[in-house]
């Protein structure tokens, strides 16, 4: 069973991804800010993560930069799902060493559900998906 | 005859008695006269002769030089005369005579001067009565016109007053030159010189006042101006620059404006001199608009928007100008927009994507079957979700043009490739509405455009196109080049525009008035950021259409 970390602080969003990841058979931890993000790494090392990037205390810019930083957790693939869709923001997120960066409105979940099997059977490729 | 005898202290010591024959001395004395009156008399001759010899040489001599001294006289282009104590005149050369307008000095010679009009009325008697009591003079005289038809004349005039053996002045010299050319050469050259001056104060006048107005324009200028010389040398700044830059232009004007004005880029990087774009200008590179920062003297560096133009004189440049603006509240702003859009974005879309994605996990079935009446609502409210989606991705769209954020690239782009991935994206929806969409032709062009800006433009277009086509239409896509443009036409068979709307439809939020009946999902920004994104491409978007008969959109781009 592969471990998928979401992090997201919109209940309604973490209940749709939680719902469709699991139903995919996945197991789900869920931080719901930057700084829970950490806490769930150190309990179980999730196979990917999936991020969002406005979040309570500390934002998805600087915690995806923190991962990639850490020897720990920088091989695991990060998806952006975010509602920040400008351009500039899309390269930040991929100079950071984001995998994939997702507008969350302009895309039907199932993408990403399909996106994060690409990744866990290995078969995921850096594509921004906007 | 009787001789004393003196002894031997001197002494008369006596008498002697002597006796002479008074007859031979008598004689004697008379031969010895004769001879003494002869040769006095021969000597006198001899003496008269000697005299007459030398004076008659030396009358040669004197009439020899008295006649040289008539002729040069006679010939002298000066006029000379001379007048007697009385007034009488005694000598008058011809170019005397000429000067007088006299037809002979004959005429006027015997005559007395202080009777003559031409003497009283000139003032020259006055001068003339001075010269005689013993007073030479040299003076300039204005002789007043003798007729209508004549000018006055002018002369300059000597007097020298003649001495005769006792020193008595006997007469008077006059020499006179006619100086009335000269005069009037002189008069010429004051009245040229005089127009001269006033041309050079009038001049002046206009140069201060075109140098003021410069300055009361530069000073009121609310940009900086610089201006350098053809090796960019700092020549002027104006008050704007100086304080914007805190330079006083006394202490930098004659230095290398690029070593005075210290320049970064947008993204704080030193600009190589070389890349600097005063040095382009003054390479007689046209005009550069480039926003970087300028530094401003211990102060940091600060945003500006400079123009760089060559000053060309007779096609060679003469130095360049630089006007600048402080761009800081710009690009506060700038970033404030930014930053607005950049959460108005992700605030609307928060709640639109969490609609979305739990109808999307509902209709999957996760937590239990839907009935048919429960999936026909959860589909509505995806529709609405889905067209509230589209209308904020279209707003944003809008407020992003018009905050002018969107950049142009220039790339050669394959229309082949540009048709390919139009097709691609809008197959989903061409699908779903049973839509064909086709290239009428497989001829590819390249063009250098913006090309995600020009996908976007053809996606709307034939997004449209499909939108608005009932199912079993056709949408085709032609590219077409003409010399000066190449053309994209999308044609559709759908519900055309009225031709009353037509000019109205790129308008913001302008839906035809059949569109609305026939579907209600638009937002009436499609067509407006369609025109938008090709104003900034250099496109021009134009429609043929008929209600009824469906649209040709047509898209010139050169």
């Amino acid at each position: 069973m592969n471990h998928v970390l979401v992090v997201e602080d919109e209940d309604f969003l973490v209940r749709a991804l939680k719902d469709n990841l699991i139903s995919e058979g996945h197991s789900v931890s869920v931080a719901t800010d930057g700084e829970q993000v950490f806490e769930e790494l150190k309990k179980k090392t999730p196979s990917l993560i999936l991020l969002d990037l406005l979040l309570p205390k500390k934002n998805g810019f600087d915690v995806l930069k923190e991962i990639r930083q850490s020897p720990e957790w920088q091989h695991i693939p990060v998806v952006i799902l975010s509602n920040l869709g400008e351009d500039s923001e899309i390269k930040r997120a991929l100079e950071l060493g984001a995998n994939d960066y997702f507008v969350k409105s302009q895309h039907p979940i199932q993408e990403v559900i399909e996106k994060v099997r690409e990744y866990l059977e290995g078969k995921g490729s850096t594509k921004v998906g906007v | 005859m009787y001789v004393p005898i003196r002894g031997d202290k001197n002494d008369i010591i006596g008498v002697a008695e002597a006796y002479v024959n008074v007859a031979d001395v008598a004689g004697f004395t008379r031969a010895i006269q004769t001879v003494l009156w002869i040769g006095s008399f021969t000597s006198l001759v001899l003496i008269f002769l000697l005299l007459r010899y030398v004076f008659r040489k030396q009358d040669a001599k004197i009439v020899a030089h008295s006649e040289e001294l008539s002729g040069v006289i006679e010939e002298s282009p000066i006029g000379i005369y001379t007048v007697a104590m009385d007034g009488t005149v005694e000598t008058f050369n011809p170019a005397m005579a000429r000067e007088s307008c006299i037809y002979s000095a004959s005429e006027i010679i015997g005559k007395n001067i202080f009777a003559l009009e031409y003497f009283r009325n000139s003032g020259l008697d006055i001068l003339i009565r001075e010269g005689l009591l013993g007073n030479a003079f040299r003076r300039e005289v204005e002789i007043p016109t003798p007729s209508d038809n004549a000018k006055k004349t002018y002369h300059f005039y000597y007097g020298v007053p003649l001495k005769d053996a006792d020193g008595e002045i006997d007469s008077l010299l006059l020499m006179s030159e006619d100086i009335t050319e000269r005069k009037e050469l002189e008069s010429q050259v004051r009245e040229y010189t005089k127009g001269l001056e006033e041309k050079v104060g009038e001049r002046t006048k206009d140069i201060e006042e075109a140098k003021a107005k410069a300055e009361a324009l530069l000073a009121s200028l609310g940009e900086g101006m610089i201006a350098t010389d053809k090796d960019g040398k700092l020549i002027a700044l104006n008050p704007v620059a100086e304080k914007m830059l805190d330079l006083k232009s006394e202490a930098v004007i004659g230095k290398l404006a690029v070593d005075v004005i210290e320049a970064i880029d947008e993204n704080n990087i030193d600009i190589p001199n070389e890349d600097r774009i005063l040095n382009i200008a003054l390479k007689g590179e046209p005009a550069t608009l480039n926003t970087m920062r300028y530094k401003k003297k211990d102060d940091g560096y600060f945003p500006v928007a400079v123009t760089w133009t060559p000053v060309m004189l007779g096609g060679v440049v003469a130095g360049a100008v630089g006007i600048f603006r402080d761009i800081t509240k710009e690009k506060e702003l700038e970033k404030a927009r930014g930053d607005l859009l950049s959460l108005a974005s992700h605030q609307l879309r928060t709640p639109l994507s969490g609609t979305k994605w739990l109808i999307e996990t509902l209709k999957k079935g996760i937590h239990g079957p839907l009935t048919p009446g429960q999936t026909e609502y959860i589909d509505e409210l995806y529709k609405i979700n889905e067209r509230m989606t589209g209308l904020v991705h279209d707003m944003l769209g809008v407020l992003r043009l018009e905050g002018g954020e969107a950049k142009t690239k220039k790339e050669d782009t394959s229309t082949k490739n540009l048709i390919e991935t139009v097709f691609e994206t809008m197959r989903g929806v061409a699908e779903s509405k049973q839509v064909a969409i086709r290239a009428r032709e497989d001829t590819d062009y390249t063009i250098n455009t913006d090309p995600l800006l020009l996908q976007n433009i053809l996606e709307s277009l034939v997004g449209n196109a499909i939108n608005y086509s009932e199912s079993g239409r056709e949408v085709t896509l032609h590219v077409e080049q003409k010399p000066l443009w190449l053309i994209f036409s999308v044609k559709d068979s759908g519900i055309g525009i009225p031709k009353g709307e037509q000019q109205q439809i790129f308008e913001r939020f302008y839906r035809a008035s059949n569109a609305k009946t026939f579907d209600t999902r638009g937002s009436g920004l499609g067509l407006y950021i369609a025109s938008m994104l090709a104003k900034k491409i250099g496109a021009h978007l134009s429609f043929e259409s008929e209600e009824g008969k469906g649209n040709i959109t047509l898209i010139n781009i050169v």
